[in-house]
């Protein structure tokens, strides 16, 4: 189990990122941390499908919620690698906000066996999952990393300070975000019609990212104000974490092999 | 967009109906276990809500249209104009997304109106050309699906791997098509798909002779799954129509253990069905009615000849084995806009990649009421 110490160590970079923030003096070792964490969750990712492919299951991370919030997790700290020199302070709300809850469910489930490699049930056995997965992953991050961005937005609007580097991120952010979550979507239509011979069976999981691919629609329809955006794409967080992680276990789907 | 009056779409209306239709779509999940006028008015404001949302849709792209017709105006020709308004003016992303996403509402009604979406659950060496709809009624189809084979492969560890079910298509004696499907590698053929989606025991295989009532020392074997047929060498058929099980029950001897039996149904020599009941244990006996009648009569075939020679059919069945029977169940869809349908969720994908431009940097444009969001030379309104 190679994989989980360089998973292990991605989880303390995100421990650090958090307690970089809280330090004022540590802040300029901020983006090289950026940088390691993002490696050592790379790596990790890396070793874990070569382990994978090693014992005969032969499929990239991204095949239960251990290795779809793993994946997330690499996702976000690479969004801040991304925009994070425009906008400081947003490498340290996410860390704290977003990164140190995602280390911890994944500590959590590494501690329950949710984290062990196990082989692929016949209806993921496909290509197609090391497609649509990743795709809508990074559609997710981003929606997390922007809405992080705009607290910060809506935070410098309220003390009259420039909101310019906070909204630029989200935009930044949105617009490649939306692009990949659409892509995401039709990708796993395609994929539904390979496996189970259906587009669209309005499983929870298919409404639900529908539902907020509409929500994200309407934000670009209400960029033309700064605040109400800000306030939108905030919202719009328990909405997307609700939507990749939440939708498993309220509601019983195609998608319901998403658990721990 | 002028419907008798001159009417203009804003990005409002665009997002307010966005957000009503999402919040509506999420109640539909919510509710779903509630009363049904909840369902039913959730579903009525989603329809309606659709129609707006199309409809807004429509007047924003004719408002567009309208502010770009000059575009085509230098063109020689309709594609090279359109090409060039695609490439060249603001409004390129925006008719690609939103002509999109027309077009794939369009797409979505056309397949969905013209679709088959049924399932059939086969076992292995069955055959049928009927399928049952999502809603319950019967489609038939152009041609017979037989069920071949049924198997599964494994990892080292024991887990399943795949699932594998021959399947061919016939029409006669003709074999139009055969694959070993799996899930995730489906049978197309003529715009028809077959999806494996489930496999398992269903049923029951049946084998054991054919035995004519006069003589029961003339057996031809059978070997057949409870709900299906065996053609008899004369052209008739015997049908197993159930297996039911029994623990004691008076029969001719006495009460005794019969074990299982499989009621099949016989045609009678005066052109009624019959339906008889041969035992596992004591296949020699038999119960017999005529097809609607309640009670059974009981005749043991070998002790009392009189009885069975009155018997108003000519065959009857012995049992040798009752094994589950494996089976696959078939998920068949047919949808005649799948390109369109393809095409068009394509371009919805296409238009919001180039109206989003990610690998470029964003411009801001507050002043003036353009959308920050994109850059400035696609601002505008929807």
């Amino acid at each position: 189990m190679n994989h989980l110490i360089l998973l292990n160590l991605m989880e303390g970079g995100c421990v650090a990122m958090a307690g970089s923030a809280c330090v004022p003096s540590l802040r300029r070792f901020q983006h090289p941390l950026i940088g390691l964490t993002l490696g050592l969750g790379v790596g990790g990712l890396l070793l874990r499908s070569w382990e994978s492919f090693r014992l005969g299951y032969g499929h990239f991370p991204s095949a239960n919620l251990f290795e779809a919030v793993a994946l997330l997790t690499v996702f976000c700290v690479a969004l801040l690698w991304w925009v994070g020199r425009e906008a400081p302070a947003l490498v340290g709300s996410t860390a704290l906000v977003m990164l140190l809850p995602l280390a911890g469910f994944l500590t959590y489930a590494e501690a329950t066996g949710g984290a062990d490699l196990k082989p692929l049930m016949p209806s993921l056995n496909s290509i197609w999952i090391q497609i649509h997965v990743p795709v809508t992953v990074l559609g997710y991050a981003t929606f997390i990393v922007a809405a992080l961005a705009s607290a910060g937005a809506l935070w410098n609007l309220r003390r009259g300070a420039s909101d310019a580097p906070y909204t630029a991120a989200t935009v930044r952010l949105l617009r490649l975000g939306f692009p990949l979550f659409s892509a995401g979507i039709v990708l796993g239509a395609i994929w539904a019609y390979t496996v189970w011979g259906s587009f669209w069976a309005w499983d929870p999981k298919e409404t639900w990212a529908l539902i907020t691919w509409l929500y994200y629609a309407a934000a670009f329809h209400m960029a033309t104000n700064p605040r109400r955006f800000a306030l939108w794409m905030i919202a719009g967080l328990p909405l997307t974490l609700f939507t990749f992680i939440g939708v498993n276990y309220v509601f019983a789907g195609q998608h319901h092999f998403g658990l721990l | 967009m002028r419907i008798g009056l001159t009417y203009r779409v804003t990005m409002r209306q665009g997002l307010v109906l966005l957000a009503l239709l999402g919040v509506f779509i999420g109640l539909e999940t919510l509710i779903a276990p509630g009363p049904s006028w909840t369902r039913s008015v959730v579903g009525a404001s989603e329809g309606v809500l659709f129609l707006l949302v199309t409809l807004v849709l429509v007047a924003s792209l004719a408002q567009r249209i309208g502010q770009i017709r000059t575009a085509f105006a230098g063109s020689s020709r309709y594609g090279v104009g359109l090409f060039h308004l695609l490439r060249s003016t603001p409004h390129g992303p925006f008719l690609v997304l939103h002509g999109g996403i027309l077009l794939l509402i369009v797409a979505f009604g056309y397949t969905k109106s013209g679709a088959v979406e049924a399932v059939m659950e086969l076992p292995v060496g069955g055959e049928s050309r009927t399928a049952v709809l999502d809603d319950g009624r019967r489609v038939t189809l152009p041609f017979t699906v037989r069920a071949n084979a049924f198997d599964t492969n494994h990892y080292d560890t024991g887990e399943v791997r795949q699932f594998v079910g021959g399947v061919a298509l016939v029409d006669g004696d003709q074999v139009l098509a055969a694959q070993a499907l799996g899930v995730g590698a489906p049978l197309d053929y003529h715009g028809y798909r077959f999806s494996l989606f489930r496999y398992g025991y269903r049923g029951s295989r049946v084998t054991g002779s054919v035995r004519p009532v006069a003589d029961p020392a003339r057996a031809t074997a059978y070997d057949a799954v409870v709900g299906n047929g065996v053609t008899m060498s004369d052209g008739g058929e015997i049908r197993l129509a159930d297996l039911v099980e029994h623990t004691t029950r008076r029969t001719p001897d006495g009460d005794r253990d019969v074990g299982r039996a499989v009621v099949y149904e016989v045609p009678g020599r005066d052109g009624a069905r019959y339906e008889v009941m041969s035992f596992e244990s004591a296949s020699h006996v038999v119960d017999w009615r005529r097809a609607g009648v309640r009670e059974f009569e009981s005749v043991n075939l070998l002790r009392d000849r009189n009885a069975a020679r009155a018997l108003p059919f000519d065959d009857y069945l012995t049992i040798s084995t009752i094994e589950p029977a494996k089976a696959i169940g078939l998920q068949i869809r047919y949808y005649p806009g799948l390109w369109f349908l393809l095409m068009s969720a394509s371009l919805v994908v296409a238009g919001v990649a180039w109206m989003m431009r990610f690998w470029k940097p964003p411009v801001a444009s507050r002043e003036g009421g353009g959308n920050t969001l994109v850059p400035r030379k696609t601002a505008g309104t929807a």
